[in-house]
Parts: C-alpha cells; sequence; structure tokens
C-alpha cells in the first residue's frame, strides 16, 4: 500500500449561515444580484472566486494544462438554472513556452436562476465548487460543497455581478463594437466600429473539434483571426458550445469579449 | 564516466536543436532521438528500442493528476500488465531541478520498477511537445502512433479511472491486434510539465 506523502485537501466544513470558504491560495463566496427571489422573474447568482497573488484558476478551455472551474448549484423543485457563464479570461504563461487560459486575482462566475412561477418561501440555494488552483510551480485541486447564497444581496455584492457582467462574451452579431463578421479561408474577418486595443483570442473546446493556435492580425478598423483545426478525430474534455472567444480593451479601459462562431470550412492556415 | 555524460549533454542538445526548427514531434512521423539517465544512472536511448512498441509517460511525482493514477496503484499495474507483453514502458520526468537521485527515491517510495528518466532541462519533452503530467506517447517501432492524455477523464479523483476510457491501452491494444490507432491524438489533461525554461 502507497503511503501518502503529498498535499491533502482539506475541506472545511462550514456552519450554518456561513458563505464563505477560505483555504490558503483562494477564498470563495457566493453572491447574488436580488434582494428577494419574486415568481418567475430570473435572478443571478455567482461565485467570487477570491485568488492569492501567483496563483490562478482555469477558463472553460483551461489551455496547455490544467482543468475548468465548476460551480454547480443546487435548487429546490421547480427552478432551473442556466449554464455557467465564463467572462473573458487572460492569457497566462508558464516557463517553456506553455500557456494557460484562466484568471488572476479574481473571478465571478455567473449563472441565471429560473424560479417557478408560484414560490411559496424563499428558496435555500446552495452551491458546489470544484476547482483547479496553480501557480507556474504546483496545482492543487479541490472543491468546496453546499456553500450556502444568503439572501438579501447587499448593494456591493450587485455592483460586483454588474461589473464582471460587462466581461461576459457576447454574441459578435449583438456587439455594438462589431460592424460585421465575414468568413475566410482559415478563419474570420472581423470589421470594428472603432479599433480596439490588445485583440486575443482563446478558442473553446467541444467533443467533436478543438482550435488551435489562434492568432489575429489587425490593420486599420479590420481584424483577420485566424486558426487551425486539428486533424484527425480529437476528442476533448470539455462540451462548452462557444468556438471562439475575443477579448479586447476599448479606449476608455474597458475591456469586453465577443462570442465568434467557427466557420464551417476552417481551412489550414 | 565524464566523456559519456558530456557526450549524452551534446548529443541532447544537437537533436533538440534540430527538432526545435519542425516543431515537436507529429503523429506518423519518426519519433524524436533522446537519451536520457534513469533513476541507477544508466543511460536510456530510444533507439535501444527501435524494434520495440514504447510508452513515455511524462510524470512529476508532485502533481495530483499523477497521485491519481499512483494512490491505489493504477498506473503500476496498467503498465506492468504491458511490459509483460513486451512492451518498453518508460517514464519521463522533466520537472525542473529533479534528478536521477530524487527519481530514485520515488520509485522506492511509490514501488515504480520502470525507468524513470531525468530530463530536468526539458530537452525530451520540447521534443516530443509535452504539456502536462500525466502525458502519454506510443511510439511503434520508431514511429509516433499516440500523444495524448492517459484516459478521458480529468478529474483528480481515482475513483474516477474505473470507468474512464483508457486511450493508451486502446493504443497498445490496436498496435498488437496489428491495427492502426483509431484515436491518435487526444487533449492530454493535468499539471502543466514544470519546464526549468
Amino acid at each position: 500500500m502507497l503511503r501518502w506523502t503529498g498535499p491533502i485537501t482539506v475541506l472545511l466544513s462550514l456552519t450554518v449561515g456561513q458563505c464563505a470558504f477560505a483555504q490558503s491560495r483562494m477564498k470563495i463566496t457566493l453572491l447574488a444580484d436580488t434582494q428577494v427571489v419574486q415568481p418567475g422573474q430570473p435572478f443571478t447568482v455567482a461565485a467570487r472566486l477570491t485568488i492569492d497573488p501567483t496563483f490562478h484558476v482555469y477558463w472553460s478551455n483551461p489551455g496547455d494544462s490544467g482543468r475548468a472551474t465548476h460551480v454547480r448549484w443546487h435548487l429546490p423543485s421547480g427552478y432551473s438554472a442556466g449554464e455557467l457563464q465564463f467572462p473573458a479570461p487572460s492569457r497566462i504563461s508558464l516557463p517553456g513556452g506553455l500557456v494557460n487560459f484562466g484568471y488572476e486575482k479574481e473571478v465571478v462566475l455567473m449563472t441565471t436562476i429560473r424560479p417557478p412561477a408560484r414560490i411559496e418561501d424563499q428558496p435555500k440555494l446552495t452551491a458546489d465548487v470544484d476547482y483547479l488552483v496553480c501557480d507556474e510551480n504546483s496545482c492543487k485541486p479541490g472543491e468546496a460543497n453546499e456553500l450556502g447564497l444568503v439572501l438579501p444581496s447587499n448593494d456591493s455584492e450587485r455592483q460586483v455581478i454588474e461589473s464582471w457582467k460587462k466581461q461576459l462574451p457576447v454574441p459578435a452579431e449583438k456587439c455594438e463594437d462589431v460592424v460585421r463578421v465575414t468568413p475566410v479561408t482559415g478563419g474570420l474577418d472581423i470589421q470594428w466600429r472603432a479599433t480596439p486595443k490588445a485583440i486575443e483570442c482563446f478558442p473553446n473546446l467541444d467533443e467533436s473539434w478543438q482550435l488551435e493556435d489562434c492568432r489575429v492580425d489587425t490593420t486599420g478598423m479590420n481584424t483577420r483571426v485566424l486558426y487551425r483545426l486539428l486533424s484527425g478525430k480529437v476528442k476533448s474534455l470539455s462540451n462548452s458550445p462557444k468556438p471562439l472567444v475575443l477579448a479586447y480593451t476599448l479606449e476608455n479601459g474597458q475591456r469586453r469579449a465577443i462570442e465568434l462562431p467557427m466557420n464551417p470550412m476552417p481551412g489550414n492556415p | 564516466m565524464k566523456f559519456t555524460a558530456l557526450f549524452t549533454l551534446a548529443f541532447s542538445l544537437v537533436s533538440f536543436a534540430a527538432l526545435a526548427a519542425d516543431g515537436p514531434a507529429k503523429i506518423g512521423q519518426p519519433a524524436p532521438e533522446f537519451s536520457l539517465k534513469d533513476q541507477d544512472g544508466k543511460a536510456v536511448s530510444l533507439a535501444d528500442y527501435k524494434d520495440k512498441v514504447v510508452v513515455l509517460e511524462w510524470f512529476n511525482e508532485e502533481c495530483p493528476f499523477v497521485q491519481k493514477h499512483y494512490s491505489e496503484g493504477n498506473m503500476n499495474r496498467l503498465a506492468a500488465g504491458y511490459t509483460e507483453k513486451g512492451v518498453v514502458w518508460l517514464l519521463v520526468n522533466s520537472t525542473k531541478g529533479k534528478s536521477s537521485a530524487s527519481n530514485k527515491q520515488v520509485a522506492e517510495r511509490w514501488h515504480i520498477t520502470r525507468p524513470i528518466l531525468e530530463d530536468s532541462m526539458g530537452q525530451a519533452a520540447h521534443a516530443f511537445g509535452a504539456k502536462t503530467t500525466p502525458g502519454m506517447f506510443v511510439i511503434n517501432k520508431g514511429t509516433l502512433v499516440y500523444s495524448g492524455a492517459i484516459d478521458d477523464n480529468n478529474s483528480n479523483k481515482t475513483s474516477d479511472i474505473a470507468g474512464a476510457k483508457n486511450y493508451v491501452a486502446q493504443a497498445l491494444d490496436e498496435i498488437s491486434a496489428g491495427k492502426s490507432v483509431s484515436e491518435p491524438e487526444t487533449r492530454s489533461y493535468g499539471c502543466s510539465v514544470k519546464y526549468a525554461k
């Protein structure tokens, strides 16, 4: 029998009413954007991850290594939850030329909750967060189970959610910064209303395809996005439906992101 | 002894430089050559096994995803099943700062009887394009035929191994049945290879 010498993940048991989970490397709190749950009125709940300096957690496509963060909400019957919404990630460079897609310092992972048309009491909402937190030297997986959401939420919680909502990717056709998207061999052309700065491409993952080597080249008001569809039958480990996310920074310093469709004829640039 | 070490180093640098120009190893192409020291200080070259089926397992005992496959002996059992049939199974530790001595310690502690090759400068890892631990490569008579994950469940829990589809076992079984590898490239998961640079 192997004697265990690695670090052991300690799960903290929480006392009633407590909504924070703290460990070395990371703290997790749950937030909501509503004071009370109204029948039939969708609202946003979120897990706020406050990450220690030098560490990072992962986007839906973690990049060259790592694992996506998962948040699972437990709901009373009649309630439904939308999919986990990931804000635009950052590129995190590691030694050896490896790149991770994820978040440093803080991220707020949101979910839309739909209550039923009729409710009797205010619901009890809890969430499980499953994560991998790494720096360039080590990785630590962990889970925080049955964290409780405390309602009513306060103003600062609602402000946090509002500010992170601005970093959620929106479909390109609904984005006011984009004039049009045109498929080209091996990628897409984007025409901007005003050319943004710091344009970065993040290929996502799916069961049936995997994009690699996404590159952007901007001239004037146009950005060409080129990527490679990995040859052969490549199976991935996530099932996110968003092919590409393009993050960019506006003149006023605000970071935004759009979702791009996959060109059905990606070619091989 | 000193001469051998120097020669090995020079050889690795040359082969690394040659490969860097073309990028990492590709499926269906000749696997990059290497010569690395095992936990007993003995040099092991891929060229020694050019008529064999070779599994390369990127390894770092500090990685929770590697620990997943060793804490209840799963990787050792899987490897033993195939080495009995003549497959060569080599571990490569490209973690910065690791040595043959530290590899020997972990081999004893984790009951690993296969060679653990010391690649702390990352030359072999770069040549193969190894990104994660665990990270798996299968070479059939000198040709790279599989690169990717050990299995299709990227959790770090040992209890998830039983229900997962093992890509390496699938590739090895297909090779021994004279078939081509049906899923030659998968997305590997785990910790990043802790490159020195």
